[in-house]
C-alpha cells in the first residue's frame, strides 16, 4: 500500500476495525452480564 | 425554495419544543429526561450532540486548507465512546444526579467544588457556542441573504425558544430529527458532488493535480495528529453535555448500544464530510478560509433541494450542539449556582429558574460576538480549546473520582483549578505545536494525586455508591 493511500484508506479500516471490536466486547460483556 | 424549505425546518423543531413541555413535569425530566432514554433516542442525541459546526464547517475548513491526513482525528470519536460506556459508565452512572456539578459535590462532598466547576462549565461553554453562533452567522447569510449578525441573532432566537420551553426532552428530539436531516444531507450531497467532478478516480486525480499535498502528512504529522487526538478523546470523555447523557439512559445495556450508535453515526458523518472537503478543493480552489467550504458546495454544486437539505444539515449540527450547551450551562447557573443559594421549593419554581437561566446563558454568547470577542481564528480551534478546558477540569476529577477512594474534595479542588488555569496559561504562552490539554491534564492529575494524599482522608459515605 502506497504512503498515499495509507493516509486516505486508514482512518476508514481503523474505523471498521474499532466497531468490530467494540460490537464484540459489548456481546462478551452482555454475555457475562446475563443479560 | 431554500428559504422555503428553512422556515419549515424551523418550525418542526419550534413544533417538538412545544410538544415536549408536555412530557416535563418534574426537574428531572427537564435536565436529564427522566432518566428514561433508549438506545436509539439517547444515541441519536450524543451523536448530534457531537457532531457540531466543528465538523460541518470547522473541520471541513482544516481538511480543505491542510490536507486529509486531519482525518485521522475520527478515531478518538469511537475510542472516547468505548471508554465512557466501558470505564466510566459503569460507576458513573450509579447515582443519578440532574448535573455534573452535583455528582462532584455528592462524591467530594464539597458545595465548593460544586460552584467551582459551574463557573468553569459557563465560561467554556460561552466559549464553546461563540464558535458555533459564528457558523450559524455563515450559514443563515447564505440562505437568506442577510447580514452575519442577523442570522446569529436569528438561530440564536429559535434555539433559544425550544430550548428553554421543552428541556432535554426537547433537544433529544430535535437531536433525532436533527440528525436524520445530517445523514440525509451528507449522504445525498456526497454521491452528486462526485458524480460532478467525473468520479472518485476523477476527483482525486483532481485533488493531487490542485493540492498535491493533500494526501501527505505536510500540516499534521503523525505526532502532532496524536496529541491533538488525545485532545478530542479525553475532551469527548469529560464534557459535561455527554456526561448528563448518561444519566438520561434507562440503563447500562441502552447505554452499551447507544454509545454504539452515537459514535458510527458521529464518525461515519464526520468522514463523509471530509469527502465532501476534496471536492470543495477541486471546485473553489483559493478560498479565503476553508470555513467557507461546505456552504459553498451546498450553494453552487447541488440543485436547489439538495442544498437547501445540505444547510439544513448544517443549521442541524450547530443546533443540536449549541441547545445541548445551552442547557448545561443553564442547569449549572440555574442549579449549581443560583440554587445553591436559594433553593427554590416546587418542582414548577425549580423549572421556571432552569428556563431563565437557559434564556441568560444562552444569550450571553450572542452578545459577546456582536461586541467583538471571540472572532478571528478557524471554528475548530476554538472548539479545540474548549474540549481542552474540559479535559483539564473534568476528567481527572469525574474519573479518577468514581475509581479511587482516597480522592479528596481539596485534591479535586486543586486539579480542577490547576488544570483550567495551566490549559489557559498554554493557550496563551507556550508552545503551539503541544495541544493545551496535555499540560492542562498534567497538572490537573499531579494536583489530584498530590493534594489528595496530604490531606485528610475522605469519609466512606462518599464514595460508597462507586465502590466495587
Amino acid at each position: 500500500m502506497s504512503g498515499e493511500a495509507f493516509i486516505f484508506w486508514g482512518p476508514f479500516v481503523a474505523f471498521a476495525a474499532v466497531t468490530v471490536l467494540y460490537v464484540i466486547w459489548m456481546w462478551r460483556v452482555e454475555r457475562g452480564d446475563g443479560e | 425554495m431554500t428559504v422555503a424549505f428553512f422556515l419549515l425546518y424551523f418550525v418542526v423543531v419550534f413544533a417538538i419544543g412545544i410538544w415536549s413541555m408536555k412530557l416535563t413535569r418534574d426537574e428531572s425530566d427537564y435536565w436529564i429526561a427522566g432518566g428514561k432514554l433508549g438506545w436509539l433516542l439517547g444515541g441519536a442525541t450524543i451523536a448530534a450532540t457531537h457532531v457540531s459546526a466543528g465538523s460541518f464547517i470547522g473541520t471541513i475548513g482544516v481538511i480543505y486548507t491542510a490536507g486529509w491526513s486531519f482525518a485521522w482525528i475520527v478515531l478518538s470519536i469511537p475510542l472516547a465512546y468505548w471508554f465512557m460506556a466501558a470505564v466510566l459508565a459503569p460507576r458513573f452512572t450509579r447515582t443519578r444526579e440532574l448535573t455534573v456539578s452535583a455528582f462532584l459535590e455528592s462524591r467530594y462532598e464539597s458545595l465548593a467544588l460544586r460552584r467551582l466547576s459551574a463557573v468553569v462549565i459557563l465560561v467554556a461553554i460561552v466559549v464553546f457556542v461563540q464558535a458555533q453562533i459564528v457558523a450559524s452567522g455563515l450559514v443563515g447569510n447564505i440562505v437568506f441573504g442577510i447580514s452575519r449578525e442577523w442570522a446569529m441573532v436569528a438561530f440564536t432566537v429559535v434555539l433559544l425558544a425550544y430550548t428553554a420551553m421543552g428541556g432535554l426532552f426537547a433537544v433529544v428530539y430535535t437531536d433525532f430529527f436533527q440528525l436524520l436531516i445530517m445523514v440525509a444531507g451528507v449522504l445525498l450531497a456526497l454521491p452528486i458532488a462526485v458524480h460532478q467532478l467525473g468520479g472518485f478516480d476523477a476527483l482525486f486525480t483532481y485533488v493531487r493535480a490542485v493540492k498535491p499535498e493533500t494526501f501527505t502528512w505536510g500540516s499534521f504529522p503523525p505526532l502532532h495528529l496524536f496529541t491533538m487526538g488525545i485532545a478530542f478523546t479525553l475532551g469527548t470523555v469529560a464534557t459535561p453535555e455527554k456526561l448528563v447523557r448518561l444519566y438520561s439512559m434507562k440503563d447500562m445495556r441502552e447505554l452499551r448500544r447507544g454509545v454504539l450508535f452515537a459514535f458510527v453515526a458521529a464518525t461515519g458523518l464526520n468522514l463523509t464530510i471530509f469527502v465532501i472537503a476534496l471536492t470543495a478543493i477541486v471546485l473553489f480552489p483559493g478560498l479565503p478560509t476553508g470555513d467557507l467550504a461546505m456552504p459553498l458546495v451546498a450553494r453552487a454544486v447541488l440543485p436547489p433541494l439538495l442544498g437547501a437539505l445540505l444547510l439544513a444539515a448544517i443549521a442541524s449540527a450547530i443546533m443540536s450542539t449549541v441547545s445541548a450547551l445551552m442547557l448545561v450551562a443553564g442547569s449549572a447557573l440555574a442549579r449549581d449556582l443560583y440554587g445553591t443559594f436559594r433553593p427554590a421549593s416546587t418542582d414548577r419554581e425549580r423549572i421556571l429558574v432552569g428556563r431563565v437561566g437557559v434564556l441568560l446563558v444562552g444569550t450571553a454568547p450572542l452578545v459577546l460576538i456582536l461586541s467583538g470577542v471571540g472572532r478571528g481564528e478557524l471554528v475548530q480551534f476554538i472548539v479545540l480549546l474548549y474540549t481542552a478546558l474540559m479535559a483539564s477540569s473534568f476528567f481527572v476529577p469525574v474519573v479518577l473520582g468514581v475509581y479511587w477512594s482516597r480522592a479528596t474534595k481539596a485534591g479535586a479542588l486543586a486539579s480542577m483549578t490547576g488544570g483550567v488555569l495551566t490549559c489557559f496559561a498554554w493557550k496563551l504562552f507556550g508552545a503551539s505545536r503541544i495541544d493545551p490539554v496535555l499540560p492542562g491534564l498534567l497538572a490537573s492529575f499531579a494536583l489530584f494525586v498530590a493534594v489528595s494524599l496530604v490531606t485528610t482522608k475522605p469519609s466512606e459515605k462518599a464514595f460508597a455508591p462507586f465502590a466495587s
